[in-house]
């Protein structure tokens, strides 16, 4: 009777008892997953994804409030500001982001996999774990940023788009990431 | 048959409506990046040590479900392929951008799309990945008028593989699914060898 | 999962074998009338000559000139930098999406027409000399012979982007396309 009542309240409350997290799916079928919602992109808007430019959307936003002048006289920041009138969070990417944020968030849940964690090595401290993880993303963004995008735009939109660039930049990131890989390992193994 | 896609082009709904797609389009994406593990900063990193190579299987099964759907779908008179936003080719910083951005990748552990569902997902380490990619981004904005040129060189405009050593889209595809099945089978035997090698089997 | 897998295989396989046997598709276009009517009665179309003399000695990049009279005609005279193509090798020719074309021919007439064939075949940067070789030689070569001649400056044709070009001001929907 017990059991019974633990795993009515299981489905319907997931985050609010222990639960074994359930294992993740076929990578193959994952993988489909993803390409269909790709190819849902293209064929309802016409684009596929993103992810850094609704990062550089909102930041542009951000300077555009605190710092105005700053914003419309750099080279780089009028491209979002552009003569004042449209805001920059009025961005097709931004809308998406919020998207994979929920729709990261109701996975998650529905596997019981939301939990605070960190995710790391068995070989280094929370404290490394961090410095690494604050300035990996600082590396990866401003890579991100040269490279006119990310895994998300470059390489799985362009990838599909078979664009030159977006190849070229797959196979450096692989490249890469394998070569350091090794510097890193502490990390990780 | 008539083409009607892509949607938003042959004006089926505004601008407003595109921001509520957007909205869906992503919580998609969020989904399967999650189902397929991507919320972990562990099974990322571990393509790059060979003992997982789950963001091969799904990058790459992705990219492969997308293009045979681009072609199939532009070939039955659907979709307009050529209204699709081809993203256009830089081919020397998009390199250099990519070997900086593997770096980072993992470094870091993460890249945006899975920092942003790990840090949804209750990973503390995704939400510093996070702040540490805002850092990067905003470096970048005050670089950029002294990387101007590098930035824009080698502008190749909207071009694509088959467009640049001459071959017809069809065969590209071809080629790139069978290049894709035969790396999923490399990536199985990788992946059994490196269990293998843990659990000290000959 | 090994079932699934060995499914997924050969229908990926059996599928991209498909595309294999039925050829590229037929660059299908959807080509929009309106849309045309509207680029010709708005002088978007076209060109004048004091214009493309200026993108030529400011060594302007991305363009491409063609020049569609017949090669006598071409090695008589032709605008500096200009290919020589026949109508049908024109229609052979394939183009990169975003680049921009500029087609001429003696009067303008054979350059409408040409244009006219590449919107349908899908290229929207294309334009043409208005007036032709002869317009040319009157505006650019002759400049100032002959003020009968001097054609009016179509209001449109100075102010129209031709390409992207790297306005710092991307309206909304350019840098919605172009940002990933």
């Amino acid at each position: 009777m017990t059991t019974d009542r633990t795993s009515v309240l299981q489905r319907i409350l997931p985050w609010r008892l222990p639960r074994n997290p359930e294992p993740y799916w076929n990578p193959y079928v994952a993988g489909v997953g993803l390409g269909l919602v790709l190819l849902a992109s293209f064929v309802i808007m016409g684009r596929g994804l993103g992810a850094t430019g609704a990062f550089s959307a909102t930041i542009a936003a951000g300077v555009n409030q605190v710092a105005p002048e700053h914003a419309h006289s750099s080279e780089y920041y009028i491209k979002y500001v552009g003569d004042g009138t449209a805001n920059p969070l009025k961005d097709w990417l931004v809308f998406e982001i919020l998207g994979v944020i929920v729709g990261g968030f109701l996975s998650g849940v529905l596997a019981g996999r939301v939990k605070k964690s960190i995710e790391k090595g068995p070989n280094i401290s929370v404290r490394g774990r961090m410095i690494y993880a604050f300035f990996g993303g600082l590396t990866m963004g401003f890579g991100a940023k040269l490279a006119r995008g990310c895994t998300s735009g470059q390489a799985l939109t362009g990838g599909a788009l078979m664009s030159v660039g977006s190849w070229v930049f797959i196979l450096a990131v692989f490249a890469s990431a394998y070569v350091v890989a090794y510097f890193v390992r502490k990390e990780w193994t | 048959m008539d083409m009607n896609a892509p949607f938003f082009d042959f004006g089926l709904f505004g601008e407003g409506t595109s921001f509520i797609v957007a909205f869906f389009v992503g919580i998609g994406f969020g989904f399967f990046l999650e189902r397929a593990g991507f919320g972990s900063a562990r099974k990322l990193a571990a393509q790059f040590y060979f003992t997982d190579l789950t963001v091969f299987k799904v990058m790459f099964t992705a990219v492969v479900t997308a293009l045979l759907g681009l072609f199939w779908l532009s070939w039955i008179g659907f979709l307009d392929l050529s209204r699709v936003n081809l993203l256009p080719s830089y081919p020397l910083p998009q390199a250099v951008g990519g070997l900086i951005f593997g770096i980072g990748f993992v470094a870091g552990g993460y890249c945006p799309g899975t920092a942003c569902v790990a840090s949804s997902t209750g990973k503390l380490d995704g939400f510093v990945h996070l702040l540490g990619m805002t850092t990067g981004i905003l470096l970048f904005g005050e670089v950029f008028p002294y990387l101007i040129n590098f930035y824009d060189s080698t502008a190749l405009g909207e071009v694509t593989l088959g467009d640049a050593i001459g071959v017809p889209s069809n065969i590209m595809v071809f080629v790139i699914v069978v290049f894709a099945v035969l790396g999923f089978v490399a990536a199985g035997r990788i992946e059994d060898r490196s269990a293998k090698k843990l659990t000290g089997e000959p | 999962m090994k079932t699934t897998n060995r499914n997924l295989a050969i229908a990926a396989l059996v599928l991209a074998a498909l595309a294999l046997v039925a050829g590229e598709s037929s660059h299908r276009v959807s080509v929009d009338p309106k849309e045309f009517a509207y680029r010709i009665q708005n002088e978007l179309d076209h060109m004048d000559p004091l214009e493309l003399s200026e993108w030529i000695s400011s060594k302007r990049e991305g363009f491409r000139l063609i020049d569609l009279r017949t090669a006598a005609e071409f090695a008589g005279y032709h605008i500096p930098g200009a290919e020589l193509m026949a109508l049908p090798e024109l229609m052979e020719m394939k183009f990169r999406k975003d680049e921009t074309i500029v087609l001429y021919s003696e009067g303008g007439i054979h350059s409408a027409q040409a244009m006219f064939l590449l919107w349908t075949k899908g290229y929207n940067n294309v334009f043409m000399l208005k007036g032709g070789i002869a317009a040319w030689e009157a505006d650019v070569l002759h400049k100032g012979d002959t003020p009968a001649t001097k054609r009016p400056h179509a209001p449109d044709s100075l102010s129209v982007p031709r390409t992207l070009p790297k306005k710092p001001q991307l309206r909304e929907e350019e840098r919605f396309r172009r940002e990933c």
